[in-house]
């Protein structure tokens, strides 16, 4: 064998330049693809008859007139194809435990490619929008309780939406449901429908900041006693998940 | 005709990875061929082939947002395409593949019937194909990576999962079984 370094570059282009992958073929592997991707496959499509093999060097390649020629249609059947498809929503997860903080909404699409936005509308009309995570997954936060519809939008237009249900949101404190003033020991009698009372949070404060502390509590009933101060105070008290309820006790 | 660079391709990416449709038109365009003779290359079957075209492209389409660099989209596109063909090719791991004994079927190609060689001339160039064709997978895609994609090591290396220096000794390899190959050929011949 001589020394001569074997034309390999040479003659593997000039084999490419011999085999092309056929009109039906590459159309067939692109809506083959798209389809299994979840998109249209209802399309025309014209393809480039050529091998795009071109002589390579240092990371560059030559491509034959031909197939330079036949990009922009190959590009434009390419369009036609992703004009048409529409977004996949794979999964809307959400944690349902009750929160008094907004609810993340996990949303998966089958591909963000070609994703314009996508939003969770309320059936109030309130739109909040999502922020993609990359690979199909967006987080969208909800801020209350109530039905959605999710919604994805793409590029060319098309939608798809899914909907669901939120109620683990409690941004309410303790609702004051009895009160009662027998000489000068207020009670105050607390519930909270969602997630019960904190009554070991609850403190009074006059007007010039003076700390008015609770005779007595009753987590059990809610129950909170105050020595009145002959003068109007704020009373706090929270639920188990930190929503605090202020209410101002004037005596009349 | 001008030339294009791979360069060419990182700006398509970034728009891909944005949803640009056009883009993604543009990237398919100029790259399915070089994709088909690859897979053609490394399966010696047209439907095989065509199915690891398809098949790439899906993996590329669903997978574009975790490409880091998008100047490397070509030795991804290889890679997926490799790992693809392997996967086609019924070896679990790539590079659990050493010799031909598993793919006795499709790796024996005759000269009439060769996808990559039926429409070339006699000379010397089909030999050199001919030759590469009874290389090992590993060395037969490494010649091709090298020498036709024009891929430098490092993107080699990305592409098939091994240390630049298992290329550079396997690119060696491969070169000595083709000078191998063709002398045989010649002496036969």
């Amino acid at each position: 064998m001589s020394k001569k370094e074997i034309p390999i570059s040479e003659a593997l282009n000039s084999a490419a330049k011999s085999v092309s992958m056929n009109k039906d073929a590459a159309f067939s592997a692109l809506v083959g693809a798209l389809g299994a991707a979840g998109l249209s496959t209802n399309v025309a499509f014209t393809a480039s008859a050529t091998a795009a093999a071109g002589s390579v060097s240092t990371g560059t390649t030559a491509s034959t007139g031909i197939a330079i020629g036949t990009t922009a249609v190959a590009a434009t059947a390419a369009i036609c194809v992703i004009g048409t498809w529409s977004p996949s929503i794979q999964s809307v997860t959400y944690d349902t435990q009750l929160t008094s903080q907004d609810v993340p909404v996990n949303v998966h699409l089958q591909s963000d490619f070609g994703i314009s936005r996508i939003y969770a509308q309320s059936s109030s009309g309130i739109r909040y929008y999502g922020d993609s995570l990359g690979n199909g997954d967006y987080t969208i936060s909800i801020s209350d309780n109530g039905d959605y519809e999710l919604i994805a939008e793409a590029n060319n237009g098309k939608t798809v939406s899914q909907s669901f249900s939120i109620s683990s949101i409690d941004k309410e404190g303790p609702e004051l449901t009895n009160y009662e003033l027998s000489g000068n020991v207020l009670t105050l009698v607390y519930s909270d429908a969602k997630t019960g009372v904190d009554v070991t949070t609850a403190y009074g404060q006059t007007g010039d900041g003076t700390m008015i502390y609770p005779l007595s509590i009753d987590e059990t009933t809610g129950t909170v006693t105050y020595t009145y101060p002959d003068t109007e105070f704020s009373v706090y008290v929270k639920d188990t998940l930190g929503n605090e309820a202020v209410h101002i006790v004037t005596k009349k | 005709m001008g030339k294009f660079n791979y360069n060419e391709l990182t700006p398509l990416v970034k728009k891909v990875k944005k949803g640009d449709s056009n883009a993604f038109a543009d990237l398919y365009s100029k790259t399915y061929q070089k994709v088909y003779f690859f897979a053609l290359s490394l399966s010696r079957n047209e439907q095989m082939a065509q199915d690891i075209v398809q098949d790439t492209f899906l993996t590329a389409l669903k997978s574009i947002q975790s490409l880091n660099d998008d100047k490397l989209f070509m030795a991804w596109l290889n890679k997926i395409t490799y790992n693809t063909a392997m996967k086609s090719l019924g070896a679990v791991k790539p590079d659990s593949i050493d010799d031909e004994s598993n793919f006795t079927e499709i790796a024996d190609p005759k000269e009439d019937n060769d996808p990559l060689t039926a429409s070339m001339r006699n000379d010397e160039k089909r030999q050199i194909v001919e030759c590469i064709d009874t290389l090992p997978y590993k060395q037969r895609a490494i010649i091709l990576l090298k020498y036709y994609e024009g891929l430098k090591d490092r993107e080699i290396a990305e592409a098939m999962d091994i240390p630049v220096g298992t290329v550079k000794s396997r690119l060696n390899s491969a070169k000595a079984s083709l000078k191998d190959a063709l002398e045989k050929r010649r002496l036969n011949g």
